[in-house]
C-alpha cells in the first residue's frame, strides 16, 4: 500500500522535527521553544491536510478528525514548562494564552460568521476595565485621581471586590457589550461594520484616557487583586500557577470554538456568511444566529479581559491602541482565519516573533518584519499559512489538468476541484 | 459663530480630499485603502523634505506632496491591487494587505525619521488675512481652500475629458460594463490610485500647515477620511463632500463647546446615528453593486 509507506515517512519526518524542536531551546535560549514548536505544529498541520487531501476544506467538518494535531498541541502545552520552565518563558506563555483566547473568539466572529468586526479589543478592554474597577480602590491607589477634583465616590457605592467576583462580572459585562455591538451588525454590512468597530476601539481609548476619576486617565488602573496567591507572587511557582490557569482558559475557549464552529450555530453562520438570501430562504434566523455568536464570544472575551487584569494587576488606555488591534489581526490572518489550527499557529508564531526579538535594535525592525510577513502571506496564500497544502494541491491539479499530466481522473471544472476532486489521497507520485 | 464656520470650511476641504481618495479607490477598484494613513504621512514627509532640502516655494512644495502621494498610489497598485486582483477572499485580503502596508509604513517612518515632530514652513503667509464677522480668517485657511478648489477642479476636468478619465468613470459605474467596452482595469487602476494618492498628498501638505508631521500622523486623517467616505456613501463623490461638511461641522461645534477630547465621541455618535438610519451613507449609490 503506497498510503502506508507515505504515512510512515510523514510520521518519521515529523518525529525528527519534534525531537529537534525539543532540543532547540537548549541551544538558542528557552524562548525559542515557542518558535520551534510553532514550526513543528505548522508542519504537522500541513502533513495532515496534505494527506487528507481534498476531503478537507479549511473550515469543514473533517477538520475534526485531526486529533493527532490537537493531541500534540496538548503534549506541547505540558512539555513546555517541563523542558524550559523559566519565569520569562512562562510569562510569555501566559500572554500567549490571553492572545489565543481573544483570537479564537475573534475567529468565530470574523471567520465562522464572516462579520468584519474589529471590536474584539474593545470588548476585552471594556471588560478588563470593569474587572479592574471592581477590584481597585482608585482613590487610594492612584495619586492623580485622588486629587481635589475627584470625590472618590465609587459608582453605585460598589465595594472593592476580589478577583473571583470580578472575572464573572467581566463576563457579564462582555455579554452586555456583545449585545450592544450585535445591534448595528443587523443593519450594517462588511466594511461599514468594520469601520464602526474600529471607531469603537478608538472611542474606548479616547474615553479611558480622559476619565481620570474613574478609570485613572492615561495611567490606567493598577493594583488589582490577583489570582496568584500572594506568597507565590513573582516566584516560579506563581508563574506555573498562572500558566495552568491560562491553559485552562484556552481549553475552555477552544471548547466553545469547537461547539460553535462545528455545531449547528456554526453551520447557520457559515450559510449566512456565504449567502444571506439563501440562508433566509432556508429559514435561518440570521439575526439571531449572529447575535448568539456575539453574546457567547463576548462573554469569553470578558473572561479573558478579567484574566488579564487578575494576572497583570493593571490595565491602561494602551490596551486599546491600534497596534494591539493590528498585532492580533496579523496573528489570525497569518495563521488562517477559518481554522482553529490556523489561529493557534498564527498566534504562536507572532507571540514568538514579538517577544523573542523584543530587544533587537532598531525596535521598528520587528514590526516591519511582522508587517512584511503579513503582507507576504496575504498576497501569496488565500486562507492563511495552514491552507498552503490545499492551495498547492489545487495549483498542481490545475496544472495536471491543463497539461494532461499525471492525474488520472481530472475533474471537469477548475472551480469544482475544491469540493469534488476524488483522487484517493496518497496515490499521486508527487505527494512528497 | 463665524469662527465655527471658518473652522468648518477649512476642515471640510481637507477631509473631503482624503475621503475622495478613499472613495474613488472603493468605487473604481472595490477595495478599502486602509493604507491611506501611510500615504498621507509619506506625502507629508515628502513635502517636508522638499521644503527643507530644495525650496519653500508654495507650488513646488505642494507638487512635492502630491507627487509623493501619486508614487504611493502606484506602490499600492503594485503591491495590493495587481497581485490580488480576481483572487479568492478578495475583500478581506485587500483589507489585510493595506493594513499590513500601513503597519510597515508607520514603522519605517519611525525608523527613518524618528518620533520627533517635523514642522513645515508656513506656505501661505504671503496671502492676506481678513476678518469675517468677529472671526479672523488666517492665510492658511484661505490657502487651503484655494489650493483644494484648484486641484480638485483640475482633477475633475482631467477625469471628465481624458481617455483614462473615461475609463475610470466607467469603472466606478459598472465593472462588467467597463470590461465589455474594452477598458483595461489594470491600467485604470494606476490612474485611480494615482489620483487618490494626489488627493491624499495634497491633504497632507495642507493639514501639515496646522499639525505637525510625525510617523503616526496619518492615523487620525485615515480614521476621519474613512468616516467621511462611509458617511457619504462609498463611491459617491457628492456624498463625500456633503459628509465632509457634516463631519467638519460636528468637529468644529464640539471643539467650540465641549473641547478637543470629545471630538471622537461626538463623531462616533454622529456616524452611528447616520449609519443606522441610512446603512449605505448619505448618498450611497453602490447599494446593489458592491459590498
Amino acid at each position: 500500500m503506497p498510503k502506508r509507506s507515505t504515512d510512515l515517512v510523514h510520521y518519521a519526518v515529523l518525529a525528527v522535527v519534534f525531537l529537534i524542536a525539543l532540543v532547540v531551546p537548549f541551544v538558542f535560549g528557552t524562548l525559542s521553544i515557542i518558535g520551534s514548536m510553532t514550526v513543528f505544529l505548522l508542519l504537522l498541520s500541513w502533513s495532515i491536510s496534505w494527506r487528507q487531501g481534498d476531503k478537507v476544506s479549511s473550515d469543514g467538518k473533517t477538520d475534526r478528525s485531526s486529533w493527532l494535531f490537537w493531541g500534540m498541541a496538548g503534549v506541547i502545552a505540558v512539555v513546555i514548562p517541563l523542558v524550559a520552565g523559566t519565569p520569562f518563558l512562562l510569562a510569555t506563555m501566559v500572554a500567549f494564552f490571553i492572545y489565543l483566547t481573544w483570537n479564537t473568539m475573534w475567529g468565530l466572529v470574523l471567520g465562522t460568521a464572516g462579520l468584519q468586526s474589529f471590536a474584539t479589543v474593545a470588548v476585552a478592554g471594556i471588560c478588563a476595565y470593569a474587572a479592574a474597577y471592581l477590584t481597585i480602590d482608585i482613590a487610594s491607589s492612584n495619586a492623580a485621581a485622588a486629587g481635589a477634583e475627584c470625590s472618590g465616590n465609587r459608582l453605585f457605592g460598589v465595594p472593592v471586590l476580589e478577583w473571583w467576583v470580578a472575572v464573572p462580572v467581566a463576563a457579564l459585562v462582555g455579554v452586555l457589550v456583545g449585545f450592544l455591538i450585535s445591534l448595528p451588525a443587523i443593519r450594517l454590512k462588511g466594511i461599514y461594520f468594520a469601520l464602526l468597530t474600529i471607531g469603537l476601539v478608538e472611542l474606548c481609548r479616547a474615553y479611558a484616557g480622559q476619565d481620570k476619576c474613574n478609570l485613572g486617565g492615561a495611567q490606567g488602573l493598577y493594583g488589582a487583586s490577583s489570582f496568584i496567591p500572594s506568597d507565590m507572587m513573582g516566584s516560579l511557582d506563581g508563574y506555573r500557577y498562572a500558566y495552568a490557569a491560562g491553559l485552562l482558559m484556552v481549553a475552555v475557549s477552544f471548547l466553545i470554538y469547537w461547539k460553535i464552529n462545528y455545531g449547528r450555530l456554526g453551520l447557520l453562520l457559515r450559510t449566512a456568511r456565504e449567502s444571506e438570501p439563501v440562508a433566509e430562504v432556508l429559514g435561518v434566523n440570521v439575526v439571531r444566529a449572529r447575535m448568539w455568536v456575539f453574546l457567547i464570544s463576548s462573554a469569553m472575551l470578558g473572561v479573558a479581559g478579567g484574566f488579564y487584569v487578575a494576572y497583570y494587576k493593571s490595565v491602561s488606555p494602551n490596551f486599546f491602541s491600534f497596534s494591539t488591534v493590528l498585532l492580533l489581526f496579523a496573528m489570525i490572518m497569518i495563521g488562517g482565519i477559518n481554522s482553529p489550527r490556523g489561529i493557534l499557529i498564527g498566534t504562536m508564531l507572532l507571540t514568538f516573533v514579538d517577544r523573542r526579538f523584543v530587544d533587537v535594535s532598531p525596535p521598528e525592525a520587528r514590526f516591519i518584519f511582522i508587517g512584511l510577513l503579513l503582507l507576504a502571506v496575504t498576497l501569496l496564500v488565500s486562507n492563511g499559512l495552514v491552507s498552503v497544502p490545499e492551495q498547492l494541491r489545487r495549483r498542481l491539479e490545475g496544472r495536471g489538468q491543463r497539461g494532461s499530466g499525471p492525474s488520472a481522473d481530472p475533474p471537469e471544472e477548475q472551480g469544482a476541484i475544491e469540493q469534488e476532486a476524488h483522487m484517493p489521497p496518497g496515490s499521486r507520485p508527487d505527494t512528497d | 459663530m463665524t469662527g465655527v464656520l471658518v473652522t468648518t470650511i477649512n476642515l471640510t476641504a481637507i477631509y473631503a480630499l482624503v475621503a475622495l481618495g478613499i472613495s474613488l479607490t472603493w468605487a473604481g477598484l472595490g477595495f478599502l485603502n486602509l493604507s491611506a494613513g501611510v500615504m498621507y504621512a509619506g506625502a507629508a514627509y515628502g513635502a517636508w523634505l522638499v521644503s527643507t532640502e530644495i525650496t519653500t516655494n508654495v507650488v513646488v512644495v505642494l507638487l512635492g506632496g502630491i507627487l509623493t502621494g501619486v508614487l504611493f498610489g502606484a506602490l499600492i497598485c503594485l503591491t495590493v491591487f495587481l497581485p490580488l486582483d480576481s483572487k479568492p477572499n478578495w475583500e478581506i485580503r485587500t483589507l489585510t494587505a493595506t493594513l499590513a502596508l500601513s503597519f510597515i509604513g508607520v514603522n519605517l517612518y519611525q525608523w527613518k525619521f524618528g518620533p520627533q515632530f517635523k514642522q513645515f514652513e508656513p506656505l501661505f503667509s504671503w496671502l492676506p488675512q481678513f476678518r469675517l464677522g468677529e472671526a479672523l480668517v488666517k492665510s492658511t485657511v484661505t490657502g487651503t481652500v484655494i489650493a483644494t478648489a484648484v486641484i480638485v477642479t483640475i482633477v475633475l476636468i482631467y477625469l471628465g475629458s481624458s481617455r483614462i478619465g473615461l475609463g475610470v468613470r466607467a469603472l466606478t459605474q459598472s465593472v462588467e460594463g467597463a470590461a465589455l467596452v474594452g477598458i483595461n482595469r489594470r491600467t485604470s487602476a494606476f490612474a485611480i490610485l494615482g489620483v487618490s494618492g494626489a488627493f491624499i498628498g495634497l491633504a497632507a501638505v495642507l493639514l501639515g500647515q496646522t499639525f505637525f508631521v510625525e510617523p503616526n500622523s496619518g492615523y487620525v486623517p485615515l480614521i476621519k477620511g474613512l468616516i467621511v467616505a462611509l458617511l457619504g456613501g462609498l463611491g459617491s463623490l457628492r456624498g463625500a463632500v456633503i459628509a465632509a461638511f457634516m463631519v467638519a461641522l460636528c468637529e468644529a461645534l464640539t471643539l467650540q463647546y465641549f473641547g478637543g477630547a470629545w471630538v471622537l465621541v461626538t463623531l462616533f455618535l454622529l456616524i452611528s446615528i447616520v449609519l443606522i438610519i441610512r446603512p449605505r451613507g448619505v448618498a450611497g449609490v453602490l447599494e446593489t453593486t458592491r459590498a
